[in-house]
């Protein structure tokens, strides 16, 4: 019996350096911060810009890590977005043109938005899990064909026909602070159902097992299929209140922005600890790695750096950031 | 074994083909609640399908299967599984980066009000563990344990899953020699303490003579006797599994002559092996024999510099090879056709042109610009040298059958003339008629003077194409023997699984190095 206890202990000291090299995403962040923080520029700016980015950002990424901990991918997030977005406008103003009302435009936007990236969510999986089309490929395809769909619409209309009312989700100052939008409190509101989600519902808890062995898991009864869709369908749907804040954000639908959004997607993902291979990951894990980046992106623009510099060194870093987590994380071979 | 009682489950006249294949015939097979039921026999006789149809992961062709007097029809593993059968397969399901209970509950875990309920997740997990004598926590990480303790968290699957019986396919072939005991202290709680049936499946046949009650062999997908495990003794069974004599689809061995040595393996030693040293002559068929995971191929691959060596050295016409160098290897002239043709040895896409060339791509290349006609004659020799049967070049290897796959890759090097030339396994599901083609071929080089090494896991197939053999147990060459009529298979099997008296006798009595 003796024995046993201290073995367990053994296994708790051996979970607590795991969980660091595991989540050694936490300690470059906080690095991160303080070093964009406290030299880079007086504090009040950055931090806006970080928040402001990170809630428009970060839906479509914690939409795309489901994906990833399933195992695929999805490249077409970015114009998921866009998509959304764009549809939103679109609805917004033609519910705007006969009613009148604004708040009903919004709502009804809103709605529209979500379904948009529902189906186009409803698609991609389809094409992946029933299908059997690998990820890459099928959503490097729909990626062109909702990109195809945005320009065709966006030729006409882009902007909403009353722009302050979209404004307000992202641009409220709620108890006079320009960074506490509503925007941003929905965000939150979506990390922390999206973790306790994954860990505390079955289904949730399908993803992580699917991705990691999808042998396993189809053993074990298990619908892989089924939950690889799911996450596809979640996927558009997080997209699409992503296109919502962009809209919001700027007072009219930003639709060329699909194609780097979805690499940025996937650069917040990896560098937060959700692996390319499946199986590995949370909600909170996505919230710190969208936070890395933005951090990473707002100190350049801080420091005035034109475009192309701010490109490479993201470039850089990242490839440095994933260097120190292959060897320091706990399994260095076979992973990414 | 309670006898009073009806069997828990019974197989009859089970009947299963395969495409060109009939895999099971009339096999019959039974077992008592808390009955160990050891089921033995070579390598393709027909074991896994058996399983197979057991858990509901084949359905059976025809035959009746019924389960407590019932007629079953099982159409998946899950209706298996809830009907109380359940498989450890040998090629574990652990998802590695999920903790232990998340993997024991794996697909079925505790909730409460429509919420996982952690709190009995672990508290369980704990119970099974404890119930297991595992010294592990509940949120230890899968993919950090051994392979011994991930395998125990599979029976622990079973024991959650209210199984009734257990299949063990091959438990202990990646287990240390404690973590095997663990595993059989637990398999007897299983069967006395809990009343479960257990079939065993394992080549190890001390293991199999220790544990179980019954045994039942299978060859060649046919039932061949069932017998107590108390009234019988190893070397029945033995000569029960190997059964058939000799066929005579082997080739005459004369007109080999053996030449000088031209590789000299010394002490060899690698992850998965220990200290093996060998010599191999020109004109020589060299046999390798040992179990499942004994650590033949791992010698080959080390051999050939795919493997990492720790130790020991490898030198070829008097010369040490470079080490952990493949292109080393191809460079001394050795040639590797490996066990796994479709994964490791062919591109099934592509044509058997580009197939059988690839390995030499580099040569009849100039300034990098493949010379066509040269590739499609050497790719054109070859074929007709081994009759491959094929309508033309152009064919997709993926649309030939096994055994002409199986002279693609041996074509791929031949077309290197290589001055060695392993094969791994050369023969594995391939059928009948084109299994002696291939012995033909490898005779065919050896008079030419090829130094062979076959790896094999049949023992006819060495005694019948190899000059001597070379048992390998655990990783280490337990004999080398000639091969003539006084070699029996029961001998070689005996030295392959470690038998001591065999053993002493064997190294005593001659073939002393």
């Amino acid at each position: 019996m003796e024995k046993k206890v201290k073995e367990t202990t053994a296994g708790d000291k051996r979970r607590f350096t795991r969980f660091f090299k595991d989540n050694n995403s936490i300690l470059i962040l906080v690095i991160m911060l303080f070093v964009a923080f406290v030299f880079v520029d007086g504090y009040r700016n950055s931090f806006y810009n970080v928040i402001k980015y990170t809630a428009m950002y970060g839906p479509v990424c914690l939409g795309l890590a489901l994906v990833m901990i399933t195992g695929n991918i999805d490249l077409s997030a970015g114009f998921q977005a866009g998509l959304s977005g764009v549809t939103l406008v679109i609805a917004f103003n033609a519910v705007y043109g006969v009613t009148g009302n604004g708040a009903l435009a919004l709502v009804v936007g809103i709605i529209v938005a979500i379904l948009t990236g529902a189906l186009c969510g409803v698609i991609n999986g389809f094409f992946v899990a029933k299908v059997g089309i690998p990820a890459l490929i099928a959503t490097i395809a729909s990626n062109y064909a909702f990109q195809g769909i945005v320009y065709y619409f966006a030729r006409s209309s882009f902007a909403p026909e009353d722009a302050n009312i979209v404004k307000l989700f992202a641009q409220t100052k709620i108890f006079g602070l320009r960074w506490f939008a509503p925007s941003v409190i929905v965000f939150l509101i979506v990390v922390a159902l999206v973790f306790f989600w994954m860990r505390k519902t079955r289904f949730g808890n399908r993803l992580h097992v699917v991705g990691d062995n999808p042998e396993a898991a189809s053993y074990a009864g298990i619908n892989v299929q089924n939950t690889v869709w799911v996450a596809y369908v979640l996927c558009g749907i997080l997209s699409a209140l992503t296109g919502f804040v962009m809209v919001s954000q700027a007072g009219y639908a930003i639709y060329t922005q699909g194609s780097s959004l979805s690499t940025l997607t996937i650069s917040c993902c990896v560098i937060g600890g959700i692996k390319m291979t499946g199986g590995k990951g949370t909600a909170v894990h996505v919230l710190i790695g969208v936070l890395i980046m933005r951090v990473i992106s707002q100190m350049m623009t801080s420091l005035f750096l034109p475009q192309y510099w701010v490109n490479f060194i993201t470039g850089a870093l990242l490839i440095v950031v994933l260097i120190i987590d292959r060897f320091t994380s706990s399994k260095s071979v076979d992973e990414l | 074994m309670p006898e009073n009682t009806g069997p828990l489950i019974e197989l009859r006249n089970i009947t299963k083909i395969f495409p060109g294949v009939k895999a099971l015939s009339d096999v019959c097979f039974d077992i008592y609640p808390g009955e160990v039921h050891a089921l033995c026999g070579e390598n393709g006789a027909g074991k896994s399908t058996l399983i197979k149809v057991m858990t509901g992961a084949h359905p059976a062709g025809s035959g009746e299967y019924f389960i407590d007097g019932q007629e079953v029809h099982i159409r998946s593993t899950q209706e298996g599984i809830a009907l109380g059968v359940s498989c450890v397969y040998q090629e574990l399901s652990i998802a590695p980066q999920q903790d232990v209970a998340h993997n024991l509950f794996i697909g079925q875990l505790p909730m409460k009000k429509g919420l996982v309920d952690h709190k009995t997740l672990y508290s369980e997990t704990q119970r099974i563990l404890d119930q297991l004598d595992m010294p592990i926590s509940p949120r230890d990480i899968a993919g950090d344990l051994s392979v011994g303790q991930q395998q125990m968290i599979e029976i622990g699957r079973a024991l959650i899953r209210n199984a009734r019986c257990i299949i063990l396919d091959e438990p202990t072939s990646s287990l240390s020699e404690k973590e095997t005991e663990t595993l059989f202290q637990i398999v007897r709680e299983l069967k006395t303490e809990h009343n479960i049936a257990i079939v065993y499946i394992s080549h190890k046949l001390d293991e199999v003579m220790e544990l179980s009650d019954r045994i039942t062999v299978i060859r060649d997908g046919e039932n061949i006797c069932t017998m107590k495990t108390s009234e019988t003794t190893q070397d029945e069974l033995i000569t029960n599994m190997i059964g058939r004599p000799l066929e005579s689809q082997y080739p005459e061995k004369t007109g080999r002559q053996q030449g000088e040595v031209i590789m000299d393996v010394q002490h060899l030693t690698g992850a998965a092996f220990e200290d093996i040293s060998f010599q191999l002559r020109a004109g020589e068929v060299l046999g390798f024999f040992g179990l499942v995971g004994a650590g033949r191929s791992e010698i080959m691959r080390a051999i050939f510099g795919v493997d990492k060596t720790l130790g020991g050295c490898v030198k070829v016409d008097g010369k040490t090879l470079k080490k952990n160098s493949t292109p080393a290897a191809i460079e001394a002239g050795i040639g590797f056709c490996t066990e796994d043709r479709k994964k490791e040895g062919l591109a099934l896409g592509l044509t058997i042109l580009l197939n059988s060339t690839s390995a030499k791509l580099n040569q009849l290349a100039r300034i990098g610009v493949i010379n066509r006609q040269r590739q499609l004659e050497d790719a054109d020799k070859y074929v007709k040298a081994m009759r491959t049967k094929t309508p033309s070049l152009t064919q997709l290897v993926g649309n030939l059958s096994g055994g002409n796959q199986q002279k693609v890759v041996l074509a791929k090097w031949l077309t290197l003339t290589p001055k060695i030339l392993i094969v791994d396994e050369p023969t594995r599901g391939i059928d009948v008629g084109s299994k002696a083609e291939i012995y033909e071929i490898i005779n065919d080089l050896a008079r030419e003077g090829m130094g062979i090494i076959m790896v094999s896991s049949e023992i006819e197939e060495i005694l019948g194409v190899c000059d001597s053999v070379i048992t390998v147990y655990e990783g280490r060459k337990t004999a080398q023997l000639p091969i003539d009529e006084n070699l029996t298979s029961e001998t070689v099997l005996a030295c392959s699984i470690g038998k001591k008296d065999v053993l002493e006798r064997v190294n005593k009595g001659g073939a002393s190095e």
